[in-house]
């Protein structure tokens, strides 16, 4: 008697654990590498942390997160425009580094051998000009971006001048015109419902807070589920402690937006993907390539 | 038997939960250690001595005063037409992206090139009655030299919708991007807190 219940227990452990892995097979096979694109030396805790004004400085690293299966290159936002001829765009000046380490889209893709013209998809975290730069550059892409964060920043410009003038702080007048450009080629899709997939097994998540329409990410792979924040959650910190960012249009929104995320996650810190802490470089295999690295998260 | 089972289940479940909540424990721990490996203590204030960090942020601070108050008077006339140009200019963008995603319709679209019209007449005259500082022509040049570019790119921008060709909505973004270009030239100097890094 013994025997036999010891057999049949073994064999159901052996079925749950193939069923496991039967699921697991099922789930598309993408690799996930932030591909970091410069930084910013000495950067103060509390543009990341609300409230920590007294924490002192970091180092903000900026990142494309690419998303690749066998069939398709994704790109979750594509940093700041890198333009060195054109002085309004001084990398070094605008962010006040001591020392640029801005690579522009040719040379971030190289490092991956692909180029600007192989990425299919390009998700918009939203766009403030650091992540929503180089539209230009990639012109086979389809171009994924929130309605509300379109429709927000429109409306917001009939706000009070003073007012607007804040919102408005962070965005290039040229980006929204290449924008134009790309939804004159029908490259770009205004997102309108909660949990779009943009590819199989890959869905975009309304996170606002940040901005009008900011959008978190979430990507199925063989590993599991992760959730990539981009500017939904700057650090671990802000995940864990539920602490809003130091920078955003609305705090509650941005906490019902990190609450979300988590909720994406089933509370598992490590399926998040935060948008610019160095954390990363130690908890994922990282290497430098040229001036900047690049970390695996999923192979 | 039965037992046998539910005891299996039972242990695959436990084994589970507590994986993954030492895993989100020992995450947590990691994660924060890196925040205070990230802090620089150097740049950390002591705020049991408010007076003393108060007096040192005073002396670190840049104020307008550097001024002159010819050339302030000047900034606070220029700076709302500054944004409104903007304004107009990123109005009449994302009203197009709206429109050629059918997000929005054709009566928008010409609503939003009337009131470009209206506003470039508005800064336009605006612009003329302003006398800048010697110092600050070199501002109000940058202005006026956007003003005719803005204008021709309305017109640009309201052929492409009424012809749909390509050409001209190309043509509407180089041209508006050499009108910003031209009031971009002037950020450094007169708007900074235009570029604060956002993340």
């Amino acid at each position: 008697m013994k025997r036999i219940t010891m057999v049949i227990t073994l064999a159901l452990t052996l079925l749950l654990g193939s069923a496991v892995s039967a699921s697991a097979a099922k789930k598309e096979n993408y690799s996930i590498k932030l591909l970091e694109y410069g930084g910013i030396e000495g950067y103060p805790k509390s543009g990341l942390v609300y409230g920590a004004h007294n924490q002192g400085t970091t180092y903000l690293p900026f990142f494309y997160n690419l998303i690749q299966s066998k069939d398709q290159n994704i790109l979750f936002d594509i940093g700041f425009r890198d333009d060195q001829e054109d002085k309004q765009k001084d990398w070094v000046k605008l962010f006040n580094v001591s020392k640029s380490t801005m690579e522009g889209p040719e040379e971030i893709l190289n490092k991956v051998n692909l180029t600007p013209n192989d990425i299919d998809k390009i998700i918009l975290s939203h766009l403030h000009y650091d992540h929503a730069g180089n539209i230009d550059k990639f012109p086979n892409a389809q171009f994924y971006v929130q309605k509300e964060e379109l429709d927000g920043w429109v409306t917001s410009l009939s706000l009070p001048d003073k007012v607007r003038e804040w919102v408005w702080l962070a965005t290039d007048i040229d980006h929204i015109n290449d924008l134009l450009l790309a939804s004159s080629e029908k490259r770009v899709t205004l997102v309108k419902d909660d949990n779009f997939e943009v590819a199989k097994g890959i869905k975009v998540h309304a996170a606002k807070g940040h901005t009008f329409g900011t959008q978190a990410l979430t990507v199925e792979t063989k590993k599991g589920m992760y959730a990539l924040a981009q500017d939904v959650v700057y650090t671990y910190e802000n995940a864990t402690d539920y602490k809003p960012l130091g920078l955003g249009l609305d705090n509650l929104e941005q906490l019902n937006s990190i609450h979300k995320v988590n909720n994406l996650v089933n509370g598992d810190i490590n399926r998040i993907i935060p948008g610019h802490d160095i954390a990363v470089f130690d908890k994922y295999p990282t290497k430098k390539v040229g001036k900047n690295r690049i970390v695996t998260i999923v192979d | 038997m039965k037992r046998m089972i539910v005891f299996t289940l039972c242990l695959f479940i436990i084994s589970g939960c507590s994986n993954s909540t030492q895993s989100t424990i020992q995450a947590e721990k990691e994660n924060h250690s890196h925040d205070e490996e990230t802090v620089d203590p150097s740049t950390t204030k002591d705020y049991s001595d408010f007076d003393a960090v108060k007096d040192a942020a005073i002396k670190e601070a840049e104020f307008a005063e550097d001024l002159t108050e010819e050339e302030l008077a000047f900034a606070k006339k220029i700076r709302p037409l500054h944004f409104d140009l903007k304004t107009m200019i990123l109005r009449m963008s994302g009203t197009g992206v709206l429109f050629l995603t059918g997000e929005t319709d054709e009566a928008a679209v010409k609503n939003i090139i009337a009131e470009a019209d209206e506003k470039l007449s508005f800064v336009e005259s605006e612009l003329s009655k302003i006398e800048p500082p010697k110092s600050m022509e070199y501002v109000m040049l940058a202005y006026n030299e956007a003003i005719p570019k803005y204008q021709q790119s309305i017109q640009l921008f309201s052929q492409y919708f009424e012809t749909n060709k390509k050409e001209y909505l190309t043509q509407y973004s180089e041209l508006t991007n050499k009108a910003n270009a031209d009031i971009k030239k002037v950020i450094f100097d007169m708007w900074s807190d235009e570029l604060s890094p956002p993340n």
